[in-house]
C-alpha cells in the first residue's frame, strides 16, 4: 500500500457555505506535509472527509489508493486527531483507548505501549474529563498511534501544549516520518509549522493556494532583501528609494530594503551619513512567507466559514 | 511499516469482526460508571416500586361466601339448569337441540354428564352455542371445537369407564365424533340429563382511572327433542327432574309431548379473578424502565455531545455494524438487568401479596416454572431490553437527550394514563397501537377489560409485538439517518 493521501477536486458544501471548493493536493510518505490556512479556510473539512465522516459533494479523497470508508481496520491504515476534546469526560484513558483496540482487532498491550509513547502511563486509570487540554492532546496522539499506520493526520495538535509538549510533539512528528510514514499536521499558524513541516499546503476559503516545500517558500519570501536598522529611519528611507529600492518598514528603526544589494545599501547610508547600527541579509519566516502568499486575498481572515480550526 | 491491505475477507472473519465490534461497545459501556450505575439503580427501583405495589393491593376474592372450586382446586363458575337422571356404568344419551335463544354469544344448550350435583364437581358436555359452534367441554379446563352453527343439531355422550365421546350430526343419523375427554374421578354413577346455561353479561365503566364492573344476568332458553338414553342401568328421561345448578336462577324446565323446553341462567368455567398478583409483583418495571430508557438515550447522545460519534466512525467506517453493536450491548446489558429485577420483584413480593390476599383458591400459588409466570418474568426482562434499544435507536435519530427520554417515556407511559380514563373500547384500541400494550406481557392470565390497568386489555404476544414494531422502526430510521448524515 502506498503511504499517502490524496485529494483531488473535493468539494463540500454546508447550506450556503462552500467550505472547500475544488480542493487538490497530495500528502507523500516520509515527509511531514504542513494544512496550512486561517479559521475556517476548511482544514478540518477536509480532514473530516479523508476519514469518511462527511461526504464530499464531489471529488475523492484517497488513503493509500482506497477510499476510507472501504477499509476494513482502519486504525492499522490511518491515525488521525481530530478534536483532543472528543472524549466521555468519566471514561478512563485506558478504556477509551481499549475499546478502539478492541473494535480494530488489535492487542490490548498496545494501549499501554501507545499510553508510554505520549507519556501518560501514569495517567492511564485516570477519568479523561479530569484531563488537562495538553493531556487531552496527548491521548488524541495515541489513540492516532494506536494502529501503528502508516498514515496519520493531527488536526492542530499544538493547541494547549506547553513549550515542552511543543518540542516534544515536532520531534514525534519528525520521527514519524523519518519512519516513513505519511504525516499531514495542521494548522492556522504558520510559525507553528517552521521547525516541523517539510512541506506546505496552503489553503484560503476552501482552495488551493500553494503546495510547496518549505525551502522554497523561504528562499522565495527572503528574495535577496535586507534588513537594516537604523535611528534615522525616514531619511534612510526616503534616501534608498530614491537609489530604486522597495523599503517597507517593519519597526520603529527597522526597515527591510529589496532590489538593493547590501553592499550598495551601506555604500548609500554612509554617502549620506545616516548611522545604521545593523545591516544583514534578510531570512524571512514561514509567518512572512504565508502574508506574502496571501496578500492578495486578504478576505481570507474574515471568511465566512462553518468550521472554526 | 506493519499495515498492508487485505483482500476481502469471508464470513466468518466478518462474524469476528462483529463480535469485536460488541466487545468494544460493552467496554465503552462499562467504562462509564453512571451508565452501570443507571442500570443498577433501574433494578433498584424496579424491584421498591413492585414491593410497594404489592404493599398497597390486597384481594377479598377467598372471603366471598359462595366459592366454588373445581377438580383442580381452582376457582370456578358452576351454574346452569340441569334435567338430569341417574346413569350407572357404561351407556350413552342422545338428544336433537332444536332450537336456542340468542340470550348470550356463550350460552349453552346440550348434554351433560356430571359427578353430581354439586357445583364444581367433574363433568363432561357437548353443547351447542349461539356464536362459538358446537363444543366438547370437560373438568373446567378442556374446551374442544366441534362443528360451526348452532341448534338445530343432533349431540350424543358416550361414556365408557372414566372416557366420554361426543357427536353431533346435523340429521340424527349420519354421526361425527367431536372428541373424547377423560373426567377425572367419575363415579360409577353419574348424572346425565339436558343443560341450559347463558353466562351474565359483562358491563365495565371508565372514569378517571377507577373502573366499575357490572354483571347482568341473562336467561337462555333451548327446546329438546328425541331424549334417548341408551344404557343397562338408567333412569327413563320421562322421569328425568329440573333443578337449578349453583347460583343458577329462574330456570326451570316444561314438557309437552317428546319436545323439553328448559330455561337457565349461569356459566360453567374457570372463573378466576381478575386480578393478577404475579403482575402486581412485577409492577415496579413501569417506573424502572424510564431509568432504562435514560440510560439507553445517554448512551447514544452522549457520542454525540462529545462528538465521540467521529473517533467511533473513524474506527469503525460500517455504521450500520456500529448501530448493530450498541444495540446488541444495551439490549443484553438491560435484560440480565431486568431478569435479575423480575425474579427478585417475584420472589420479594410473594409473601406480601400472600398476607394481602393473593392466596388460593383463589389465586393458586404460581411457581416460577409455570409457563405464564415464566413469561411475565422473561417477558418483563425482554420488554425492558426492548425498550432500551428503541430508546438508543431514538436517540440517534433526534440526537437530542431531553427529547429521546421524553418521547420515548411519553410512548410508553403516556398511553396508559389515558387509556385509564377512557372507555374500555376505546383503552383497547390504545394499547394495540401504543408501545404500552407491550406491559400486558406482565400478566399471566387472560385479557379482561375488568381492571384499572388498560394494558391488561390485551393479550402478552400482542402487546410485546406492537412494542417489537416500534422498536424495529425505530433502528431502520436510526440505520438510515447514520448512512445519510454527516457524523
Amino acid at each position: 500500500m502506498d503511504a499517502d493521501i490524496k485529494v483531488r477536486d473535493l468539494r463540500k458544501r454546508y447550506g450556503s457555505t462552500l467550505a472547500v471548493d475544488g480542493l487538490s493536493f497530495t500528502v507523500p510518505p516520509g515527509r511531514v506535509t504542513g494544512f496550512v490556512g486561517p479559521n475556517g479556510a476548511g482544514k478540518s473539512t477536509t480532514m473530516r472527509i479523508v476519514l469518511g465522516l462527511d461526504a464530499p459533494d464531489e471529488g475523492t479523497a484517497l488513503v493509500g489508493g482506497r477510499p476510507y470508508r472501504s477499509l476494513r481496520s482502519p486504525l492499522r491504515h490511518v491515525g488521525a486527531l481530530l478534536d483532543a476534546a472528543a472524549v466521555h469526560p468519566p471514561r478512563r484513558a485506558a478504556d477509551h483507548l481499549l475499546w478502539m483496540a478492541q473494535a480494530s482487532g488489535l492487542p490490548r498491550r498496545r494501549v499501554d505501549e501507545v499510553l508510554g509513547m505520549v507519556g501518560l502511563e501514569s495517567a492511564a486509570h485516570r477519568p479523561a474529563g479530569g484531563f488537562s487540554l495538553g493531556m487531552r492532546q496527548r491521548l488524541g496522539i495515541a489513540a492516532a498511534l494506536l494502529g501503528d499506520p502508516p498514515i496519520l493526520m493531527f488536526d492542530e495538535p499544538v493547541n494547549g501544549l506547553d513549550p515542552d509538549g511543543i518540542r516534544w510533539i515536532r520531534e514525534l512528528l519528525r520521527s514519524l516520518a523519518a519512519q516513513g510514514r505519511a504525516v499531514l499536521v495542521s494548522s492556522h499558524l504558520m510559525g507553528e509549522l517552521e521547525d516541523t513541516a517539510d512541506h506546505l499546503v496552503v489553503i484560503g476559503r476552501g482552495r488551493l493556494v500553494t503546495e510547496t516545500g518549505v525551502g522554497t517558500l523561504l528562499a522565495a519570501a527572503s528574495g535577496g532583501r535586507v534588513a537594516l536598522r537604523t535611528s534615522h529611519r525616514s531619511e534612510a528611507m526616503t534616501v534608498l528609494a530614491t537609489a530604486g529600492a522597495t523599503v517597507t518598514a517593519t519597526g520603529r528603526e527597522t526597515v527591510t530594503v529589496a532590489g538593493l544589494p547590501t553592499e550598495r545599501v551601506i555604500a548609500l547610508l554612509t554617502e549620506h551619513g545616516l548611522p545604521f547600527s545593523e545591516v544583514a541579509a534578510h531570512r524571512a519566516s514561514l509567518e512572512e512567507a504565508y502574508m506574502e502568499l496571501t496578500r492578495g486575498a486578504g478576505e481570507f481572515t474574515a471568511a465566512p466559514v462553518r468550521d472554526a480550526s | 511499516m506493519t499495515a498492508t491491505l487485505r483482500p476481502a475477507r469471508p464470513r466468518a472473519e466478518h462474524v469476528a469482526g462483529f463480535a469485536r465490534l460488541v466487545h468494544a461497545e460493552w467496554t465503552k459501556f462499562r467504562s462509564v460508571p453512571g451508565w452501570v450505575a443507571g442500570m443498577v439503580a433501574a433494578v433498584a427501583v424496579t424491584v421498591l416500586v413492585s414491593l410497594l405495589a404489592a404493599s398497597g393491593s390486597g384481594s377479598d376474592a377467598n372471603e366471598a361466601s359462595e366459592l366454588v372450586t373445581g377438580p383442580d382446586g381452582d376457582l370456578v363458575s358452576d351454574a346452569f339448569h340441569f334435567v338430569h337422571g341417574p346413569m350407572t356404568g357404561d351407556g350413552s344419551v342422545t338428544v336433537q337441540v332444536t332450537d336456542q335463544d340468542a340470550s348470550h354469544d356463550g350460552a349453552m344448550a346440550g348434554l351433560m354428564i356430571k359427578d353430581g350435583t354439586t357445583p364444581g364437581s367433574a363433568y363432561a358436555a357437548v353443547m351447542v352455542t349461539p356464536a362459538h359452534g358446537v363444543r366438547l367441554r370437560a373438568d373446567y379446563d378442556t374446551d374442544i371445537a366441534g362443528g360451526d352453527g348452532g341448534a338445530p343439531r343432533w349431540l350424543r355422550l358416550d361414556r365408557s369407564g372414566a372416557e366420554v365421546t361426543a357427536y353431533e350430526s346435523a340429521d340424527g343419523a349420519e354421526w361425527t365424533e367431536i372428541g373424547t375427554v377423560r373426567v377425572r374421578g367419575l363415579l360409577e354413577t353419574a348424572e346425565v340429563g339436558a343443560f341450559v346455561a347463558s353466562p351474565p353479561e359483562m358491563r365495565v365503566e371508565r372514569q378517571a382511572g377507577s373502573t366499575s364492573v357490572g354483571e347482568t344476568a341473562t336467561i337462555g332458553h333451548a327446546t329438546f327433542e328425541e331424549l334417548a338414553v341408551d344404557a343397562g342401568d338408567a333412569a327413563d328421561p320421562e322421569r328425568w327432574t329440573g333443578d337449578d345448578i349453583g347460583q343458577a336462577m329462574e330456570g326451570g324446565v316444561t314438557r309437552a309431548g317428546g319436545t323439553l323446553t328448559v330455561t337457565g341462567s349461569g356459566d360453567i368455567g374457570p372463573d378466576p379473578p381478575d386480578d393478577d398478583p404475579v403482575q402486581i409483583g412485577l409492577f415496579g418495571a413501569v417506573v424502572g424502565l424510564m431509568v432504562v430508557v435514560a440510560v439507553a438515550v445517554l448512551c447514544a447522545t452522549s457520542e454525540y455531545r462529545r462528538s465521540l460519534i467521529r473517533t467511533t466512525f473513524a474506527v469503525t467506517p460500517r455504521r450500520g455494524q456500529v448501530l448493530a453493536a450498541k444495540a446488541v450491548v444495551i439490549g443484553s446489558v438491560t435484560f440480565v438487568a431486568g431478569l435479575v429485577a423480575a425474579v427478585a420483584a417475584f420472589l420479594l413480593t410473594r409473601p406480601l401479596l400472600r398476607d394481602a390476599g393473593f392466596a388460593p383458591p383463589a389465586f393458586p400459588e404460581p411457581s416460577l416454572l409455570d409457563g405464564p409466570v415464566l413469561r411475565a418474568v422473561v417477558g418483563t426482562a425482554a420488554m425492558l431490553a426492548i425498550i432500551a434499544v428503541f430508546a438508543l435507536a431514538a436517540g440517534i435519530v433526534t440526537r437530542h437527550s431531553a427529547g429521546a427520554i421524553t418521547g420515548v417515556v411519553m410512548l410508553v407511559v403516556l398511553p396508559i394514563l389515558v387509556a385509564s380514563a377512557l372507555p374500555p373500547g376505546t383503552a383497547e384500541w390504545i394499547m394495540r397501537l401504543t408501545p404500552a400494550g407491550a406491559l400486558a406481557i406482565q400478566r399471566t392470565k387472560e385479557p379482561t377489560a375488568g381492571l384499572v390497568e388498560p394494558w391488561a386489555m390485551v393479550g402478552p404476544w400482542a402487546g410485546f409485538g406492537v412494542l417489537c414494531l416500534y422498536a424495529t422502526v425505530a433502528v431502520v430510521l436510526a440505520a438510515r439517518s447514520l448512512r445519510g448524515r454527516d457524523a
